[in-house]
């Protein structure tokens, strides 16, 4: 693309600025128009020719700003196109209706062509048409209906991942990166510095620039550099008042380009990955539970009305782990000194297993929890915490809790009658990390094999 | 006359027609209403517009409770926490941050360039020299973390691998009073809410039956006093201050039935007195009215839910062994620490709990060793108490005074004796237990303990690591107070990651 003078950038930036006027006047125009015609004040009317030919005349000033701003190459042909050919028919329209309606040429023009209501609407369609590409040249096409109320919000679907491993590099990492900090100027429809981020294609193409990638060379690659750079610089990007790259972010973008080659189809898992990005790219992903930046938990089922309504009744207190997850902690402590009756823990849990999917931690001491009820628990699949200390469970009941799988901690202290044979049957759930056995008849074993001394260590005396 | 409220309205056509015409005050009245309007149907799809700044302690309600300030942002590591605040300023030097290079330097003169013009206290800033006192209580390391700990603290030697020791703890204020305050409420000054009033407004009780942040004041410290303001709720609705229990036989008083009253009509009596508030209430919206209905309630229920908490019966011999013998005469710090366990297991949130008389300006070895003796078996025990219930997961234990004290002897120096003064560059705490790194040291000090070499801990940082552990984001938990959103950090304060287990 052949270079233009700053100059000519430099008026063309003026168009946003200058286009206003001519919308401004033509409107007025119309509203002068509406108001001779149906509230009868025909003096009004002696001002349209002047507002048309304000109009006018700014319209044409802003079709050759804007033909100057065009020269950047920063847009995307198609939609200029649409733009620039609705601009310049306005233009000219607008200029015939000043012709049609002035004084001073009144008498030269045939009767039948007066200018009327109907033309200036005519002018008012077409400017708002040509305003609505040209906010989409600067905004992007989806400006205007992002929050559109009712609207159907379309969303990328990405498929969900669990681990680093199985997550696209460029897909689940890289693009969204990009297109948080970068897409918003670089995209199909607003090509700044003439580059667009949108897709494999774009991005390998680079900007007039250049290419902006260097495959398995960052710091060759100018879409670093220029992140890279003091934000005071004029070359630094995001340009002032966007939000820069993280750190973190920066280097997750050049790990793709070195170690990943800037591939766009590949998964982490190929890739050679040390333990620290995993880390980066997992807490990019959201997986991760990650020292500092607390756990988010996903979203869980909604839960029914009625279900609330019956556990209320019998005093239990529900409380989500996280805000708005649906994902529950309860707690069952017992009121005062009365202990729920054996019927009446039955009849909870038999509540509780209607909603068993948001249950994270569950904890009822003190209230005579037995073997019949850890039938009931024991179908509680998302359960990572029990507490049941205090009650009265026995090493046959313990058998029932066998298929929680997610279940980390348990708590069993008090339990008198559980012994080695029941805790033993535990050691089969793998993320059970913790086992508290204090005033049960369980007792320490000394072991020498290694298995069963990672076992023991789960054991809390 | 130019009154709008009283319209005029004339027979006369022509005015008729000048009255139906805005005047500019109705335009703007009528614009601004409908820009209002405007803006809360934009408001209307969220169901927050709605709902009153909180609603989560609502007794009705209570047992399922949206919270409405949307806490805790993050899965939460501790629900409960029991804070061992040592006010004073314990002597790191003489407890944890094991200084051998001073035993050559003693008597010498503090070099400025360790000092770099620290201001001073009044109590030490005339003194003609600044000698270096080196600890004469002896150290050693303990368990497989190797963690240093002095000989002052025997106990809590054993369960230093549970422990994760802060040792480049820093704080702003030199004194006792801002230096608590600061602590307490991420404020120098009065005014703030405490730390457990913010976590009781954020994420509400746990069991509706006590109160869901107590504080505890133990009988046999003595020494600096301590202000209601530190477990006070500042701006924050009333109901979340602390409720300070006694330190004697009866925490509370006056729970029992004074003679011949056998209480029976009381539900009566508060039911008729709520109707009585709820007018007030209606009338006047003070929520101070709302903060004392919900107090009369919650002290009804504390008559019976208090005498069975305190209720040490049903402890057994060997938990006030392990305490100490001090845990079996209510008020002294070791029965805190056991009635603060007991709090904690049935459901209170936060137990504040201090003891007074860190304040070793002379015989500070003795000082430290005295206090040590009353506090450091408890401790031990607390932690151990806490890990065998299954509660260590899941509370928050922590330790720790407003500040620390001077490598250089305040008053006179000799072999055996020294005295130490308040220092807020550096200084010990330590946390253990939920989301807490067991058995590490995190932060170093210089040969002096005066300056932080790696890793400060701000005590604003501190409180941000307490807010994230308990899954509240610091930075976005907030309560609007005469037009300025207040956080329990300010503007400060950075999680300190690596702590976190």
């Amino acid at each position: 693309m052949k270079e233009v003078s700053d100059i000519v950038l430099f008026f063309g930036r003026f168009h946003p600025l200058v286009v206003h006027l001519p919308i401004g006047f033509l409107f007025f125009a119309f509203i002068l128009e509406i108001m001779a015609k149906f509230q009868k004040k025909e003096v009004l009317r002696a001002a349209i020719p002047l507002a048309l030919f304000f109009g006018a005349i700014s319209a044409i000033i802003a079709c050759i700003l804007g033909y100057m701003l065009s020269l950047s190459g920063d847009y995307d042909t198609d939609a200029l196109d649409t733009h620039f050919w609705f601009g310049i028919v306005t233009t000219v329209i607008v200029s015939i209706a000043w012709i049609l309606k002035t004084d001073k040429l009144k008498n030269k023009i045939p009767s039948m062509a007066k200018m009327n209501m109907a033309t200036i609407t005519f002018i008012v369609v077409l400017l708002s048409i040509t305003g609505h590409y040209g906010g989409n040249l600067t905004h992007g096409s989806d400006y205007l209906t992002t929050y559109l109320p009712f609207g159907k919000k379309e969303k990328i679907v990405i498929p969900k991942i669990n681990s680093v491993e199985e997550a696209q590099l460029f897909a689940h990492v890289v693009n969204p990166i990009l297109q948080k900090k970068c897409a918003s100027c670089h995209n199909t429809g607003k090509k700044k510095g003439g580059l667009s981020l949108e897709g494999e294609p774009a991005i390998l193409k680079g900007g007039k620039h250049g290419e902006v990638i260097v495959v398995g060379n960052s710091k060759q690659s100018e879409l670093i550099r220029r992140v890279h750079l003091d934000p005071e610089e004029e070359e630094f990007m995001p340009p002032e008042g966007k939000t820069p790259l993280t750190k973190e972010q920066i280097q997750i973008i050049e790990y793709w380009i070195d170690q990943g080659q800037a591939s766009f189809d590949k998964n982490i898992g190929t890739i050679e990955t040390p333990d620290e990005m995993k880390t980066l790219l997992a807490q990019e992903l959201g997986i991760m539970e990650k020292p500092g930046a607390g756990v988010i938990l996903a979203t869980a089922p909604a839960i029914p009305d009625s279900v609330y309504k019956e556990l209320a009744n019998y005093g239990i207190r529900i409380r989500e782990l996280v805000a708005e997850t649906n994902q529950l902690e309860i707690s069952i402590l017992p009121a005062g000194k009365e202990k729920l009756s054996t019927e009446k823990v039955s009849n909870v849990l038999r509540q509780l297993s209607k909603i068993k999917d948001n249950i994270v931690q569950l904890s009822i001491p003190e209230n005579g929890v037995n073997d019949e009820h850890l039938k009931i628990i024991g179908t509680f699949q998302r359960l990572k915490k029990l507490g049941l200390e205090k009650n009265t469970i026995t090493d046959k009941g313990l058998t029932h809790l066998v298929n929680l799988k997610e279940l980390e901690s348990l708590n069993l202290y008090n339990n008198e009658a559980i012994t080695n044979k029941g805790t033993s049957l535990l050691s089969t759930m793998k993320n059970l990390k913790r086992i508290y056995v204090w005033g049960t008849t369980v007792e320490k074993k000394e072991n020498d094999n290694k298995e069963d001394k990672e076992n023991s260590q789960k054991f809390i005396f | 006359m130019c009154d709008h409220h009283d319209k005029l309205r004339s027979n006369n056509k022509d005015l008729q027609q000048v009255e139906k015409m805005f005047d500019r005050r109705e335009f703007l009245t009528k614009t601004s209403l409908g820009i209002g309007a405007l803006a809360l149907g934009s408001l209307l799809n969220s169901e927050k517009a709605w709902s009153s700044v909180k609603n989560n302690v609502q007794p009705d309600l209570a047992m399922f409770s949206r919270n409405d300030l949307g806490l805790p942002h993050h899965v939460p590591k501790a629900k409960r926490a029991i804070y061992l605040f040592q006010s004073g300023g314990p002597s790191q030097l003489e407890l944890f941050d094991y200084k051998p290079k001073l035993k050559d330097l003693f008597g010498q003169e503090l070099p400025e360039s360790v000092r770099k013009g620290q201001r001073l206290t009044g109590m030490s800033a005339d003194q003609t020299t600044l000698p270096i006192a080196a600890s004469v209580i002896d150290f050693k390391q303990y368990g497989e973390s190797r963690a240093w700990v002095s000989n002052a603290m025997p106990y809590l030697s054993e369960v230093v691998d549970d422990i994760c020791f802060i040792k480049s703890m820093q704080t702003d204020a030199i004194n006792h009073d801002p230096a608590i305050t600061f602590f307490q409420t991420g404020s120098q000054q009065p005014g703030r809410p405490s730390i457990g009033s913010w976590l009781s407004y954020g994420l509400g009780s746990d069991n509706e039956n006590l109160p869901t942040f107590i504080s505890l004041i133990s009988k046999n410290g003595g020494g600096q006093p301590l202000y209601s303001r530190l477990w006070g709720n500042g701006f924050l609705p009333t109901e979340h201050q602390g409720v300070q229990f006694r330190s004697g036989k009866d925490p509370v008083l006056y729970l029992t039935d004074p003679e011949n009253y056998d209480g029976n009509d009381r539900r009566n009596m508060l039911d008729y007195l709520g109707k009585l508030n709820e007018v007030q209430n209606d009338f006047y919206g003070d929520p101070e009215i709302n903060a004392r209905m919900s107090q009369y309630e919650m002290a009804f229920r504390m008559q019976t839910s208090i005498p069975e908490v305190t209720d040490m019966s049903d402890e057994p011999e060997y938990i006030f062994d392990m305490y100490g013998k001090d845990s079996r005469d209510p008020g002294t710090y070791a029965a805190n620490c056991l009635l603060g366990r007991k709090l904690l297991e049935k459901g209170v949130k936060f137990v504040q709990l201090y003891h007074q008389g860190w304040d070793q300006h002379i015989g500070c070895p003795g000082g430290v060793l005295g206090n040590a003796k009353k506090t450091d078996q408890a401790n031990a025990a607390l932690i151990k108490d806490l890990k065998q219930r299954g509660m260590f997961e899941d509370t928050l234990l922590i330790w720790g005074g407003e500040f620390g004290r001077t490598v250089y002897s305040q008053g006179k120096l000799t072999a055996k004796d020294y005295g130490r003064d308040h220092h807020p560059k550096a200084f010990t705490m330590f946390m253990a237990g939920a989301g807490v790194k067991p058995g590490i040291s995190y932060g170093e000090t210089d040969d002096f303990s005066y300056n932080v070499v790696k890793d400060p801990v701000h005590t604003h940082d501190f409180q941000a690591t307490l807010l994230h552990l308990f899954g509240i984001d610091h930075e976005r938990f907030t309560f609007k107070h005469q037009g300025r959103r207040f956080r329990l950090t300010d503007v400060h304060g950075h999680v300190v990651k690596d702590i976190l287990s």
